[in-house]
């Protein structure tokens, strides 16, 4: 779809999330390296990668939680490497507190920036609607289905005023028809909210069913066997009708050339 | 009545006949002469020296009760705090753990008579000992509670930026709730036993002062009848801390709510 493309280039969407040239190792070991790609704002991008290639040491890294090796991770241009905070994360386990309540839940990430309790559940409470959760702030986490748990859980981190998130794996816990419906949802709230994201999947086909850009993480051909970004696919066609892009010729061929670089096809 | 589940019916009626059954045994060994009665009181006798000692027995069972509660009170206090502490520095742990495990080696009987000979005959002593007996369940189970937390929870709140007081205020202290309820649960059991072992030891006043007295004249209806007051008060004791974990715990009802909609 040519206009969809130009409309693209015609609005230029400026660097949000820099890596550059990130090196991880654990225990000595060398788990990623050299690590280097941009995602622009309002964009989401995907990282693939097979189970044990390093994704979620990455994300760590990206979020800020461990400090990396070598390289450094830039917000807006800013350099927040080692800085937690300024990057949301949501992981495929919602993670909501059994304990609390689910506006309370939501409201976790205010507190932990020093909003008083009855603010932080006020403001939570604001936007409870908006994310089809009306009705169950009350209510405690074990008593939500997996699909309202992980629209809780995007509340929870769109609370945090932070314009980009790390999602790793969001919906591999839930069952094939939720994950289908909840990655539509997630995509069109990401729009929506004007965030920009970064998912990290093994799945090829969730990727191009989402991203605007494939990276695909894989090991390297150097002795160390650390993995690092092999190539990009540009998935040129926009994020809402994903479905029916999923089944054009053009979709097998970008889903081809990501399978290519992860070695699984020949 | 008719709604109740018979799961729940069995639950209480099986215990309740084979106690009936037991009791009933027991008379039956008694009034047939197959033990002598200065050797083995019937439950009727047992039931007699309740009735005629009851004001004594009550006024004993309160002092009892206030030691093992402010046992259990400070118990609980020097658990939490100990678990605490080990949680947070590492070198208290390795310090500590040791230690603490240690203290539960030590014989309680021999302990007592130490404790009435440094701090008399009073409360304190029976305090103490209490404290020592309850401490450990409530640290040991904490610390695994501690651990037991999600460290990707730890993780998303850091990626909120929470402080290391805040991981613990919202994550760890939740994720320990049912393991230290747990603990204070045999915590509670031990704490009345351990007030009658420490005035069993040396007292005035107390449920384990009366059963020196009546062992020594020979009056087993009455020693019969303050096990039975021990027990009452250990099992109040223990009701106590299961209300108490009901209501600091609200999330489990919620949980169970809802499994009977599904």
């Amino acid at each position: 779809m040519p206009s969809v493309d130009e409309s693209r280039t015609a609005t230029p969407h400026p660097p949000k999330l820099e890596v550059r040239g990130l090196s991880l190792s654990w225990d000595g070991r060398p788990i990623v390296a050299d690590v280097g790609f941009t995602v622009r704002s309002g964009q989401l991008a995907c990282l693939v990668g097979r189970s044990g290639t390093g994704k979620t040491t990455l994300f760590h890294a990206i979020a800020g939680l461990t400090q990396p090796d070598s390289g450094q991770v830039l917000l807006d241009g800013r350099d927040v490497t080692g800085q937690p905070g300024r990057i949301s994360y949501m992981l495929q386990k919602d993670l909501l507190l059994p304990e609390q309540r689910v506006v309370d839940n939501v409201a976790v990430a205010l507190r932990q920036a020093g909003v008083p309790k009855r603010e932080a559940r006020d403001r939570a409470r604001q936007r409870f609607a908006e994310f089809g959760l009306a009705g169950t702030e009350r209510l405690y986490p074990s008593q939500l289905s997996g699909g309202m748990r992980q629209r809780a859980a995007l509340l929870r981190t769109c609370m945090m005023d932070n314009d980009v998130v790390l999602l790793d794996e969001p919906f591999s816990a839930l069952d094939a028809l939720t994950r289908a419906d909840m990655r539509q949802w997630l995509s069109a709230q990401m729009g929506r909210l004007g965030l920009t994201g970064l998912l990290v999947t093994h799945d090829v086909d969730e990727a191009v069913a989402l991203a605007d850009e494939v990276l695909v993480l894989a090991p390297s051909q150097s002795a160390s066997g650390a993995a690092t970004i092999v190539g990009r696919v540009a998935v040129d066609a926009p994020r809402d009708g994903r479905e029916a892009f999923m089944l054009t010729e053009n979709a097998l061929r970008i889903k081809r050339a990501v399978l290519r670089l992860l070695g699984e096809y020949w | 009545m008719a709604n109740v589940p018979r799961k729940t019916l069995t639950r209480v009626a099986a215990p309740c006949v084979a106690c009936v059954l037991l009791v009933a045994l027991w008379q039956a060994v008694c009034t047939l002469g197959l033990v002598p009665g200065f050797m083995l009181p019937s439950p009727l006798d047992v039931v007699g020296a309740l009735v005629a000692d009851g004001q004594l027995l009550a006024s004993h069972a309160a002092t009892t009760l206030s030691e093992a509660l402010l046992g259990l009170a400070a118990g609980m206090a020097v658990g939490f705090g100990l678990a605490v502490a080990m949680e947070r520095f590492r070198l208290v742990d390795a310090a500590l753990g040791p230690l603490v495990t240690l203290s539960q080696t030590i014989p309680v009987v021999a302990v007592a008579p130490l404790l009435v000979l440094w701090f008399g005959y009073g409360m304190l002593p029976k305090v103490l000992l209490v404290a020592l007996t309850t401490f450990f369940p409530i640290t040991v189970a904490l610390a695994s509670g501690f651990r037991s937390v999600d460290p990707d929870a730890v993780d998303l709140l850091r990626t909120m930026g929470a402080s290391r007081w805040q991981v613990f205020r919202f994550a760890k202290l939740p994720a320990a709730a049912g393991s230290f309820f747990a603990g204070l649960r045999i915590s509670a059991t031990y704490a009345v036993i351990g007030a009658v072992v420490a005035e069993w030891l040396g007292g005035f006043d107390g449920l384990g002062v009366y059963m020196t007295r009546v062992r020594k004249s020979y009056d087993y209806d009455s020693m019969f009848a303050s096990i039975i007051v021990i027990a009452a008060v250990s099992l109040a004791l223990l009701a106590a801390a299961k209300a108490l974990e009901r209501a600091c715990m609200p999330w489990r009802r919620a949980r169970r709510s809802n499994r009977d909609d599904s």
